[in-house]
């Protein structure tokens, strides 16, 4: 027994000492072309996803990166999320010199397990286990390894090899198994080719490789990062949610899933059920209905998120917030849903992918896409849609959050795609009148008055809604591109329209506002409406160009200057027309008046990469053109 | 941002100890009725989204037969929410340390929602078993949350909790003051005549009540012969309550709101008889002293630690000074050692561990700095202890560990003091980043030795020179030299890490309202950390063939808009450096070209003491214009009532900045 001991003590030396010898990841091995531009080289990734049964997943995740300076420390710090659905079994991490000689190892219990709650949460599961070697001679290799189990296919993660700026790409593979009884699907986003070798009629393996990816640049105006790279998502066809089944064979199967979820939680309380009456029963127009509904919804019920195991999936029931007046998207529009129905009127749960510049979702794929829920509520003419987790938007009205884009609209006898309505620049539209007096100590005494109309109302609307007078007042006392001002008056008049509208009538003293040297004065006409982009000189430009906005701006400025003054230098007039946008700028001045008409409309849209120098100039024109100054001299 | 209301220590309410007869007194705990709802608008504030009716804290220290010493938190709080931004009120948070040596014990909660329906009061409760969530930040620290149910326009929030903790070293500071007004703030604090505590109150609104009874009370403890005994003792009560008290307000050019918030902190300094007497902090060398001689700090930079041998004698080798070696320590560790964290000042790990990692905590860095300048025969080198600028000031007065956050460095020789930090590695030797130079420092020797880093110390000097040339075309351009100031330059250095040095030349172009071209760009002293940068590039004007030409001569370097935006200002002004900004402009004319207009010249003072000044001096002589443009920042201090002639300066500089030279062809 002591001879054997003896023996494998010797064995487990050897074996500890010889592994230190094998050199891993040299960065000499690195070619120069993934060398280019990047702070950060993937030397090496193997996803592995094994859908062993419909509730059981491995996830093998195994990466190596090299880190070429400081700016790629970021891609260093591993952080693995998980929670309710999902448990990390093991992780390893190593890190290894630029020679590739292992310097330290990291095992599970050396690593932080931090809460991960969203900031937007009240509660919900998420855990993350994070860690850093914090190594700072470089370049200098870290690798991990991480097991996950996953108790549902429900969420499959996405792999995406370059998924970030200044990031090269040496070989990055995913490989997925599953029993042919439990397909996963895929969409191929340029990844070559499935290798399937190793499938049998039982048992499906699929894998994609992709090698030697340069580092791409970041570029302005350019779609979320993952749309314009290589990349694969997958779905599965069957799957389980704690002890819900569904099927992700189409839309309509994917709502009836949700429709299950569901199902049975429209029980309002008594005490509501009398109000939804009081209000509804004595308004004839079902629209209207819907209005002084959502109205009072509005009036009872606040924002709060709790997002527990099924809970992230399932709505609280009707009767929970009605008794607690609080929820989060899917609860209130769940509860908005019953309030509805308790007043005779359909309407449907509706998913959404929620976001200014959130990706579209894709119509072909059934796979869980999103991450925000509203309400749909169909008429023979028009939709009202609703947003039921804010206390101020007006009825019918989206904002750019979840404007224009594909929703699922949940029924449990069809669920189907639909379109959120779009907002067009001639519904987005600001509309100035200014009127001024230049004094004879150079300030500006200015009346603006302000029609702001659909998505150009949007920050508007939550600058007066959801700040106290003081805080405005404080806000507009910064936000006004002016060098030195005082806010005299402010006042807003709101039309919650489903198209809605805001007044807004402005008084501002405005210090120095014209420059004076000697016997001239210089003023700028264009007072508050200046053009803000700019785009400074730029490379070769890759990625398709996306502006996510469309509006029309039209000012009309009269300024009063002082008697016995000439104008010595007007500003050309422009007429701009591309395919962004146009624009028109025209100053005149006669009898101690300058006059200026300007108008600005961007049409909004995805454009090729090889329009952007036509962009530049168009932008770079407006700011100069803005900015242009009119010279006057004492006669 | 719904951000939840967040609020750091717990305290219990004792309904009825309002032993004398005040005129005013705080509602009871769950006596609400329709009357409290008539009130919508509030004298204190009309534009308030919420009012806190009262919040009430108490500290009180107890026993536990075979358990020892406890403090007991208590709070409880009401609130009127007027409006849906007041919501953020009803989101409470309360952090329980569940593991070390502060451990508490969450003992009980009861929270309600008021709302007033058809003219009756209904009561909406909070279950504390179904409603009350945990969110578990790390190890240490779990957060409770729950929010208010029910809750509208017009509600009236209410809740009082109680947490236990085992450690008594430091009771929590109260603050009178939050982001909504209040109506009364009390704090009860009661403690036995056998613990002592310094406090330190920083109180800017007049307090209604304090005072001090003293009562009897009984406690078990361990003696000073290490028996449990029931000891009866003297307790002392103190009492404060401020009343009508307005919400803070953030402003900027503040060092942290935190420092003009109207609070009372306290420390544990002495024990006294019946239990083991110790003092636990008295004055600043005995405090500074327990450290040196602590194993987990002052042990780890004065023992031998030989195995810093043989790093220490290569980096000395052929050395002549003392100057001379710490600047070789000091950049070896700056350059090799990379910080993870600037949480706390206290070291967690031992310096060889530090070493082996290649990385450690901001104070950890430094610490090793010490121990290895100690190596090298530096003997006068030292940990200083400070308060950044964002975490408030710390105080001279008493040895409160609690107030300081950040540990950098000192050295002294041939009569210098020099401040180091090798945690960053962006800083050159004998800077500090000027987060630092927030008053009161502490250097961790035997005397103790106070050190003031006084941001006036600190000047921010810039210099811009551009020689340019107007051709008979009409085209300008000429030559542009800058050298920005020690932390601009810091923040170009970091700019050009992050992106590249075109990031730099591309922010200036930008700069400019005209589109300028620029060319021929250079940056020097990118390595010299000690010392700025230094620009150089070629501007060029698009003004061919123009008749009449507007030039301003500060360029991109002028002040586009005024700084202090706000008409009223409540707090002092507090800049982190004084400012000398030059600025030099010559433009050669030719001969076709005549000088139509030029900006007079001008002096700006911002008062007698010409705290702020600024010189504009132009003139024309033989073809060639000059500008000399001076901005100084004299202070960095600045009292809330000369924040009018403050603004009005810059108002005043901004038009000055903002004036053309008028150039005009000759027919």
């Amino acid at each position: 027994m002591k001879r054997i001991a003896c023996l494998l003590f010797i064995f487990s030396i050897v074996i500890f000492r010889s592994s230190g010898s094998d050199l891993k990841y040299p960065v000499k091995e690195i070619i120069d072309s993934l060398k280019k531009n990047a702070d950060c080289v993937l030397r090496d990734e193997e996803i592995f996803i094994e859908v062993v049964a419909i509730d059981e997943v491995h996830i093998h995740h195994r990466y190596a990166l090299t880190i070429m300076n400081e700016k790629g420390d970021d891609f260093a710090n591993f952080s693995e999320y998980y929670g309710r659905f999902s448990k990390i079994e093991s992780a390893e991490g190593y890190l290894y010199n630029e020679e590739g000689k292992e310097l330290l190892k990291a095992r599970k219990k050396q690593m932080q397990d931090l809460s991960a709650v969203s900031g937007m949460n009240l509660i919900d599961d998420t855990r993350q286990l994070s860690h850093s070697f914090y190594h700072n001679i470089y370049p200098y290799t870290v690798e991990y390894n991480v097991e996950i189990v996953n108790t549902s296919t429900f969420s499959l993660p996405a792999w995406i090899p370059q998924g970030a700026p200044r990031l090269s790409v040496q070989n990055s593979k995913l490989k997925v198994s599953f029993p042919s009884i439990n397909p996963i699907r895929y969409l191929n986003f340029d990844c070559g080719i499935a290798d399937s070798s190793g499938s049998d009629a039982a048992q499906k393996i699929l894998s994609w490789t992709v090698s030697n990816l340069r580092a791409m640049e970041e570029e302005p105006y350019s779609p979320e990062w993952e749309l314009h790279s290589r990349r694969i998502i997958l779905a599965p066809e069957s799957f389980m949610l704690e002890n819900y089944e569904g099927s992700m064979k189409s839309w309509d199967s994917f709502g009836k899933f949700i429709a299950f979820l569901n199902k049975d939680r429209f029980t309002l309380p008594e005490n509501i059920k009398k109000s939804v009456h009081e209000i509804a029963d004595s308004i004839s127009d079902p629209k209207e209905k819907v209005k002084a509904l959502y109205q009072f919804m509005q009036k009872n019920t606040r924002y709060v998120s709790i997002q527990l195991g099924i809970g992230g999936w399932q709505p609280l029931t009707a009767d929970f917030v009605g008794t607690h007046g609080y929820g989060d998207c899917k609860a209130l529009s769940n509860y908005m849903y019953s309030i509805l129905r308790e007043a005779g009127i359909k309407s449907n749960y509706t998913l959404i992918r929620a976001g200014r510049s959130a990706p579209a979702l894709l119509p072909d794929f059934v796979s869980q896409q999103f991450n925000h829920v509203i309400l749909f509520v169909p008429f023979e003419q028009d939709t009202i849609w609703l947003e039921c987790t804010s206390q101020s938007l007006p009825a019918g009205y989206l904002s750019s959050f979840t404007s224009d884009r594909y929703a699922l609209s949940i029924n449990e006898s069809e669920s189907k795609l639909v379109r959120t309505p779009p907002y067009t620049s001639e519904q987005n539209t600001q509309t100035r009148f200014t009127s001024a007096t230049l004094q004879e100590d150079g300030s500006l005494l200015t009346e603006i008055q302000t029609k702001y109309t659909g998505i150009k109302q949007d920050k508007v609307h939550f600058q007066i809604n959801y700040n106290s007078k003081d805080k405005i007042k404080e806000a507009l006392n910064k936000s006004i591109d002016l060098p030195s001002y005082d806010v005299v008056n402010f006042e807003y008049i709101e039309e919650k329209n489903a198209l809605p509208q805001i007044s807004e009538k402005l008084n501002l003293l405005v210090h120095n506002y014209s420059s004076q040297s000697g016997k001239r004065i210089f003023i700028v006409p264009n007072i508050c409406t200046r053009f803000s982009e700019r785009v400074a000189d730029d490379s070769l430009r890759t990625f398709e160009i996306c502006i996510n906005e469309a509006f029309s701006e039209s000012d009309s400025v009269i300024i009063q200057t002082p008697e016995g003054f000439s104008a010595e230098s007007i500003p050309s007039l422009a007429l701009i027309r591309t395919d962004f946008g146009e624009y028109t700028y025209s100053v005149s001045f006669s009898k101690n008046q300058l006059l200026l008409e300007r108008t600005l409309q961007i049409y909004g849209g995805i454009y090729p990469a090889s329009q952007f120098r036509s962009l530049q100039k168009f932008y770079n024109e407006v700011f100069s053109s803005d900015r242009a100054k009119v010279v006057l001299t004492k006669k | 941002m719904k951000l939840p209301y967040y609020f750091s220590f717990l305290f219990i309410v004792i309904l009825s100890t309002y032993a004398n007869a005040q005129q005013n007194h705080p509602p009871k705990f769950g006596d609400i009725s329709e009357k409290d709802f008539a009130k919508t608008v509030y004298p204190i504030d009309s534009n308030a989204d919420a009012i806190v009716l009262y919040d009430i804290g108490q500290t009180e220290i107890g026993s536990q037969f075979h358990g020892g010493l406890f403090a007991d938190y208590s709070k409880s709080m009401r609130a009127h929410i007027l409006h849906k931004n007041g919501y953020t009120l009803a989101n409470i948070v309360i952090p329980v340390v569940v593991y070390g040596a502060a451990q508490h014990e969450f003992i009980n909660l009861e929270a309600t929602t008021y709302n007033l329906v058809d003219g009756k009061v209904i009561k909406t409760e909070i279950n504390p078993k179904t409603d009350v969530y945990e969110d578990k930040i790390n190890q240490y620290v779990v957060f409770k949350k729950f929010s208010f149910p029910n809750v509208k326009e017009g509600s009236i929030i209410e809740f009082r909790c109680t947490i236990r903790t085992y450690s008594i070293f430091a009771l929590p500071t109260w603050e009178f003051q939050r982001t909504f007004p209040t109506l009364w703030s009390e704090y009860t604090v009661s403690i036995p005549d056998f613990l002592h505590y310094v406090f330190m109150s920083k109180i800017n609104l007049p307090l209604s009540l304090s005072d001090e009874k003293i009562r009897e009370s009984s406690f078990d403890i361990w003696n000073k012969y290490g028996k449990e005994e029931h000891v009866f003792s003297n307790v002392v009560e103190k009492h404060w309550v401020m009343e009508n008290i307005p919400a803070i307000h953030e402003e900027e050019f503040t060092t942290t709101i935190k420092n003009h918030i109207s609070k009372i902190e306290f420390q544990l300094s002495e024990k006294t008889s019946p239990l083991y007497p110790s003092k636990i902090l008295n004055t600043w060398p005995t405090l500074t002293q327990r450290l040196l001689l602590s194993d987990d700090f002052g042990v780890l930079i004065n023992k031998d630690n030989p195995w810093l041998n043989e790093i220490t004698d290569s980096l000395i080798q052929g050395s002549q000074s003392n100057l001379d070696k710490t600047q070789r320590v000091f950049a070896y560790v700056r350059d090799n050692f990379k910080c993870s964290d600037h949480s706390d000042w206290f070291p967690d790990k031992t310096l060889k561990e530090v070493f082996k990692s290649k990385n450690g905590s901001m104070s950890e860095i430094n610490l090793l700095l010490v121990a290895m300048l100690r190596k090298v025969d530096i003997e006068t080198a030292n940990p200083l202890l400070l308060s950044t600028r964002s975490n408030g000031y710390s105080t001279p007065l008493y040895p409160i560990l609690n107030y300081f956050n950040c540990l950098v460095a000192t050295f002294e020789t041939q009569g210098q003091r020099y401040f180091l930090d090798a945690s960053d590695s962006h800083l050159g030797f004998g800077k500090l980043n000027y987060e630092c130079y927030n008053g009161h420092a502490r250097v961790i020797d035997f005397e103790a030795t106070a050190v003031e880093l006084s941001p006036d110390t600190l000047l921010e000097k810039s210099y811009t020179s551009a020689f340019m040339t107007l051709e008979e075309t009409g085209k300008i351009n000429g030559i542009v030299r800058k050298i920005p100031g020690y932390f601009e330059s810091c923040t170009m250095r970091d700019s050009i890490k992050e992106k590249n040095s075109d990031a730099i030349f591309e922010k200036i172009q930008m700069g400019f309202d005209d589109k300028v071209s620029i060319s021929d760009k250079s940056i020097d002293s990118l390595k010299q950390l000690e010392n700025p940068l230094g620009l150089k590039f070629s501007l060029s004007f698009p003004t061919q063939g123009n008749d009449i030409l507007y030039i301003n001569p500060l360029l991109n370097e002028r002040l586009n808009e005024n700084p202090f935006h706000a008409a009223i200002r409540n707090y002092p002004v507090e800049m982190p450096y004084r400012t000398d900004k030059a600025v030099l402009f010559t433009l050669r004319l030719p001969a076709n070209y005549s000088v139509e207009e030029l900006p007079k010249s001008g002096l700006i003072k911002m008062n007698e003491a010409g705290d702020c000044t600024y010189e504009y001096a132009i003139s024309e002589a033989n073809g060639i214009i000059s500008l000399r443009s001076r901005m100084h920042v004299n202070k960095t201090f600045f009292d809330a009532i000369d924040y009018d002639l403050l603004r009005e300066f810059f108002t005043m500089v901004v038009a000055k900045q903002n004036e053309q030279i008028v150039l005009k062809k000759k027919s």
